[in-house]
């Protein structure tokens, strides 16, 4: 509704998406050196826009969405999804590992810099 | 009849044959028709029937009048709420120690009864029969003597099934093709060779006889990326995540609601013969984000490249997501649809699901795949369309 009071260019628009850290975090993706092991938490990941990722402090952002996160003292975010479900991201020495719900885990990476993006 | 229990092409194929005239597979054909409101050549299907195919010449005219005439009063009392009864040979698989049970092979998903009936090929899935398919022992000593019973029975079963047609398609999308009759089973029981009852799977409180699963509607997003957003906001999603983003203007055959697209590599997750830098990488990801004339995003298309993949975790993992399917396609690549029903125009792949949410798994199949027998590379596009947007610009 703000974007309709303030903005005629954007009229129509419904939904709110959230504004990704222009340069700030790191952009996570999961590693696709895991294995067929892996391919049902990579492919969970991808339909949850959650194969590429962007943690910001306690920020975490898939896609559009912002995700909601809890940190535990174990330094554990757990991730809740817009399906009620939830996925924990477990730091892994320097990386993470995304372990879902139903078990399905895969290790992330940092992605390496886009050719003409400035990361 | 001679109905046959076939896994889906996408699962190792095993057939078993159903016992014999244990269903009016005819009756079940014109109820479907009925059901779903399709219109069905009489006079072709009366013209394929084997008594039509035994009639010399000179009788053939009559006996097709005949048949015709049958299979009009047949359709007249096709009812929705018929109960058919089928009994087909099925077999109970090892134990699942895991999971603390047995499973019924009959009700997987990709498991269908294959009928032939009015000169055509149907196959008759059940929607809920996942429900039905395990056979629980958390016990484990209560397990081991039923393994032993079945074993001593070679693990075959008759299984008996009350059940009604309630619609079209498979909501597990395992099964595809042109006639999937969907089914509901009322009442089934697992028979050893003697006639005993050896199981008996719980159903729960049947549908209505319409169906009545709603599929996902309110969808908004695919991999995250939602409609309805401004075109701005995307764009710097897109940019920070995936790469650069280029602007493309309108093309005469898109959409007439489109005015601009923002994509970002744009066709490099498809094959394409003697490609610049070879095939697409596993991890490639490529979308394109169709905006109106407003600058709103009002369709996304995400694609993916990635190791080989089964389908079966293709499937499962978007049924979880989007829930029962409501149109399952395999022309070229298997593909799954959920949602409204949207124009041909607006979907990826127009042989596929014209829904407003679509999953396409496509194997690459290139010659270095092929010349090294190695396992194709797969791409998974998944589309979403604003489809309450696109029915207002009809």
């Amino acid at each position: 509704m703000f974007c309709l009071l303030l903005s005629a260019s954007c009229k129509g628009a419904s939904e709110s998406a959230a504004q990704v850290p222009a340069r700030s975090g790191d952009v996570w993706e999961i590693d696709g050196s895991a294995g067929r092991a892996a391919s049902p938490a990579a492919m969970l990941a991808f339909v949850n826009g959650m194969h590429v990722l962007i943690i910001d402090g306690d920020d975490v952002f898939a896609g559009t969405q912002q995700l909601k996160s809890n940190r535990a003292p174990d330094g554990v975010r757990t991730l809740q999804l817009a399906d009620g479900s939830s996925a924990d991201l477990v730091p892994n020495g320097e990386t993470f590992e995304l372990r879902f719900a139903g078990g399905e885990r895969i290790p992330l990476r940092k992605q390496a810099a886009h050719a003409g993006v400035s990361q | 009849m001679k109905a046959i229990i076939v896994f889906a092409l996408l699962l190792s194929a095993a057939t078993v044959e159903a016992q014999s005239d244990s269903l009016d597979d005819r009756l079940v054909a014109l109820t479907f028709h009925k059901l779903i409101g399709e219109t069905i050549d009489l006079r072709a299907a009366g013209e394929r029937s084997p008594l039509v195919q035994r009639a010399s010449g000179f009788d053939r005219p009559d006996v097709i009048k005949a048949e015709v005439a049958r299979l009009e009063s047949d359709l007249a009392r096709a009812d929705a709420r018929h109960e058919f009864v089928v009994r087909v040979n099925d077999n109970i698989s090892e134990y699942d120690h895991d999971r603390g049970e047995f499973s019924i092979m009959l009700f997987k998903p990709g498991v269908y009864i294959d009928i032939q009936a009015l000169g055509q090929q149907y196959r008759l899935v059940f929607g809920n029969a996942d429900a039905l398919r395990a056979i629980p022992f958390p016990n484990r000593e209560e397990a081991r003597a039923f393994d032993a019973k079945l074993t001593s029975a070679g693990r075959f079963v008759s299984n008996e099934i009350r059940f009604r047609v309630v619609g079209a398609g498979d909501p597990s999308g395992s099964v595809t093709g042109a006639h999937v009759v969907r089914a509901e089973i009322l009442s089934a029981r697992l028979l050893d060779r003697r006639g005993a009852v050896v199981f008996t799977p719980r159903v729960s409180a049947p549908t209505a006889v319409a169906e009545a699963k709603s599929t996902s509607a309110e969808v908004n997003d695919v991999a995250g990326l939602h409609v309805g957003v401004r075109a701005k906001d995307l764009e710097a999603t897109m940019q920070r995540m995936y790469g650069v983003v280029t602007h493309q203007k309108r093309s005469t055959n898109w959409f007439a609601g489109y005015q601009s697209a923002l994509v970002v590599n744009d066709m490099k997750c498809m094959d394409m013969p003697g490609q610049r830098g070879g095939p697409p990488k596993p991890g490639t990801v490529c979308v394109t984000a169709w905006l109106d004339g407003s600058d709103v995003v009002r369709s996304i298309r995400v694609e993916r490249v990635f190791s080989y993949m089964d389908p079966e975790t293709f499937r499962s993992t978007l049924v979880k997501k989007y829930g029962p399917v409501s149109s399952a396609k395999e022309a070229g690549r298997y593909a799954l649809g959920w949602g409204t029903p949207v124009d041909s125009s607006l979907v990826y792949d127009r042989s596929g699901p014209r829904t407003s949410v679509a999953a396409y798994y496509d194997a690459s199949d290139d010659m270095f795949s092929r010349s090294m027998n190695a396992l194709p590379r797969i791409r998974v596009i998944l589309q979403l369309v604003d489809a309450g947007w696109a029915t207002s610009k009809h």
